[in-house]
């Protein structure tokens, strides 16, 4: 391999290692997998990059973590080998001039400021974000830490799928031709399912806009990470520092980005659209929800409101028989015991206790007055045994005066 | 000075070494086998609907009398505390003595949606909490709450403090309207009511997807090159893969407690204002009259450290106690440093007091 670090022969050395690792990768393919995962030849391999590798586990279960972190580890491989094939350009350039020492900040400037006329051309066209990717060839490695964030979010189930992607994509006449038909008037029998598609289509509009938006904004973020890169790679060229592997490179673009985006996502600006973006998202999906409710209605079939009616009813009747249980579990723990000296307790304060006594009291002056000296006509005589008798019949024993003004006295 | 002393031939030897390390840690990667779900022996003790109550299996003789009932998020899944032998928070307080419950939430679906804050806290935790008395015939529970299970320990101690011997809490929130706290600002504009109305439960992807949005270079891209590095170590690779388990293992939530937790917790911030409800009664933290030891993370970007000392202003305790962690969120569990310092000061502080 030519060691001359600028000259146009490394590619050859680049070509040699290519089939080192071709040899390697064989040797470790057949190793683990047998034939099955051969390529046809190494051009082929280098053709299609990395894509091999994440074909290598799918027979695995889709969401094990070996299989995920491979997936990923293979993405960010192919986008580090970009990188590698990108700063080899720019160091061609740099050579070919001749002038590297001394006018490696003017190539830098140059390429920086390429880099930002990508940026320039939207998201669309750096990443595929609708799945188009009609462009993302051009994209240099510049966009790739930023790709494969977006790889992350459209690729995610629970953020994006096929009809949210489509809702993204078309231009300028799609828009206009949705206008168009957001202006007709709905008449006749189908008014109301025409007037809900047109609002689907409104919020639909909506949230391209705000996607639109939060776009422009995360682009306005990768050209300032751009500067920082820019920035500090000409600090280490004026304090005589410099990057020794590729691998620093990346970390250092990494790290640009990273403080580039912590910047933005903790602005008003960001919390303003990506709220606004989320929330339109959000009325685009609702509007969908209603429609196929719609469809399913029609078709007899259990539609979402339904089915969430059902499990509002299961939720509040579980929570009736957990009150339910509980007080059960409290009364089959009670201690009847304690319970009847309770209940006692409150006999005695409803003063029956008391009552006694007071009758016992009565009784007592009764028979006092019972044993006083006669003095009295005939017919009271009368009443007076009479008297005696009654209380006899309650079996009360006579009491002593004394005791009697005693408990009066209470 | 120019800044590159890559030359090409270094850097594509670079490259062919670094692809060659892949291709070779291929067969490491079909050598790794299952990637297990908490390491420490456990058994599960009860069951309410989705929820499942494990017991850890003490690892001393005469553990401490009185359990510690772990109440994790329900964001991510419990295992963090558990992760790997030399990394388990759970192992470090079972070799303090400890005896150790732990409340996992399980995978709410669509019939979920409907479970709300009071069915969490009033129902699955109170639930769990009586069967341990009942169990060890105790009246009251140690528990220590992470990260959102420590808020939901916060309410459920103001609202039960007959049941709660001794309070800890991990990187809690607490004060959810910091300047610093980038995740309650995503979330104050938001139109939740719409959001849960549309999606019903919040898909634990959407969850994940927030939480990268913080670094999101660096862990959708740096990490998995760092990750080649690894591949060669069998041991490494499978602690690597064990965390990538984690962080991907997000169940959804249920819609209403997402709804209540949103919209009175990051929205209101009501916690501190003393304004959440749960079923009918409302949260005051000054019923907190136990013990408490709040430990939170210098670094954490997700708590951040203000977020929960406030606690300190709001609890009605006399023995209140703060251990800060440096370090951040996930190395307060994970880390080499915490597995020292956080299990036995945690065992510690509860053996001191009963």
């Amino acid at each position: 391999m030519d060691n001359n670090p600028f000259s146009a022969d490394w590619m050859s050395g680049w070509t040699s290692l290519q089939r080192k690792m071709w040899e390697d990768w064989s040797e470790a393919t057949q190793s683990t997998f047998g034939n099955a995962w051969q390529t046809e030849s190494p051009l082929n391999f280098f053709k299609n990059g990395m894509s091999q590798w994440p074909n290598m586990f799918m027979p695995q279960p889709v969401k094990s973590p070996e299989v995920m972190a491979m997936r990923h580890a293979m993405g960010s491989m192919e986008e580090f080998m970009r990188m590698g094939r990108e700063v080899f350009k720019l160091f061609q350039k740099v050579s070919d001039g001749g002038t590297m020492a001394q006018e490696w900040t003017g190539q830098l400037d140059k390429a920086i400021q390429q880099a930002k006329e990508m940026f320039n051309q939207g998201s669309e066209a750096m990443y595929g974000l609708t799945g188009l990717g009609k462009v993302d060839e051009m994209a240099s490695f510049w966009s790739r830490p930023m790709k494969a964030w977006n790889d992350f979010i459209t690729t995610n189930p629970a953020f994006s799928n096929d009809t949210m992607r489509a809702l993204l994509s078309g231009g300028q006449a799609t828009e206009e031709a949705l206008q168009r038909f957001l202006s007709v008037p709905g008449v006749g029998y189908t008014r109301e399912k025409q007037e809900k598609v047109q609002e689907g289509l409104r919020l639909a509009l909506e949230y391209r806009k705000a996607n639109e938006d939060f776009q422009k904004l995360m682009m306005e973020t990768s050209k300032r990470a751009l500067d920082l890169l820019h920035r500090k790679l000409l600090e280490m060229g004026a304090e005589g520092k410099s990057l020794q592997t590729m691998r620093d490179l990346y970390v250092l673009w990494v790290d640009c980005n990273e403080e580039a985006n912590a910047a933005t996502v903790a602005g008003k600006e960001y919390n303003e659209i990506n709220t606004r973006m989320v929330n339109a998202m959000m009325r685009v999906r609702r509007n969908m929800a209603e429609m196929v409710d719609g469809t399913m209605s029609a078709f007899n079939l259990p539609t979402r409101r339904e089915l969430d009616s059902a499990y509002r009813q299961i939720s509040l009747l579980k929570r009736r028989v957990s009150a339910l249980e509980e007080i059960i579990g409290e009364l089959k723990g009670r201690d009847a015991t304690a319970e009847i000296n309770t209940l006692r307790d409150d006999m005695e304060k409803l003063g029956v206790r008391r009552l006694r006594e007071e009758l016992a009291a009565l009784r007592n002056q009764l028979e006092e007055a019972l044993t006083a000296p006669p003095a009295e006509s005939g017919a009271e005589a009368a009443d007076k045994t009479a008297i005696k008798k009654t209380v006899r019949i309650g079996n009360a024993k006579p009491q002593p005066a004394a005791a009697a003004s005693a408990q009066k006295g209470e | 000075m120019f800044p590159f002393a890559i030359s090409p031939d270094k850097a594509v030897e670079e490259l062919a070494r670094f692809n060659k390390k892949l291709a070779a840690g291929v067969k490491t990667f079909t050598e790794v086998g299952q990637i297990e779900s908490g390491i420490s022996p456990k058994e599960a003790v009860y069951r309410d609907d989705k929820v499942t109550l494990y017991h850890y299996i003490p690892r001393v003789e005469n553990p401490h009398r009185v359990p510690v009932l772990v109440v994790y998020a329900l964001v991510n899944r419990p295992y963090m505390a558990d992760i790997q032998e030399d990394r388990s928070m759970i192992r470090g307080l079972l070799d303090e003595g400890m005896d150790v419950y732990l409340i996992d939430w399980g995978y709410p679906d669509a019939s979920d949606r409907f479970l709300d804050l009071d069915d969490y806290i009033n129902g699955y935790i109170k639930r769990c909490v009586d069967f341990i008395r009942d169990r060890h015939d105790i009246y009251r529970v140690n528990i220590l709450g992470i990260c959102q299970g420590g808020a939901f320990s916060l309410c459920f101690t103001a609202l039960h403090p007959d049941r709660v011997r001794n309070l800890v809490v991990m990187v809690t929130p607490v004060d959810f309207h910091t300047p610093d706290n980038l995740l309650s600002l995503w979330v104050r504009d938001l139109d939740i009511d719409l959001l849960v109305d549309t999606m019903g439960n919040i898909p634990g992807d959407l969850l994940n997807l927030t939480f990268l949005s913080m670094n999101p270079f660096r862990l959708t891209g740096q990490k998995y090159l760092d990750m080649v590095d690894l591949m060669d170590d069998k041991v490494k690779l499978k602690n690597f893969l064990r965390m990538e388990k984690w962080i991907f293992d997000s169940p959804d939530q249920a819609g209403e407690a997402f709804r209540q937790f949103a919209k009175e917790f990051f929205q209101k911030n009501g916690l501190i204002k003393g304004n959440v409800k749960i079923g009918d009664r409302r949260v005051d933290l000054a019923n907190i009259t136990m013990p408490v030891l709040n430990v939170y993370a210098t670094k954490d970007h997700l708590v951040p450290p203000d977020a929960s000392k406030v606690l300190k202003q709001h609890v009605g305790s006399s023995d209140y106690q703060e251990l800060a962690f440096n370090g951040g969120h996930i190395g307060v569990y994970v880390s080499a440093r915490s597995q020292k310092e956080i299990p036995p000061a945690i065992a510690n502080w509860l053996k001191e007091r009963g």
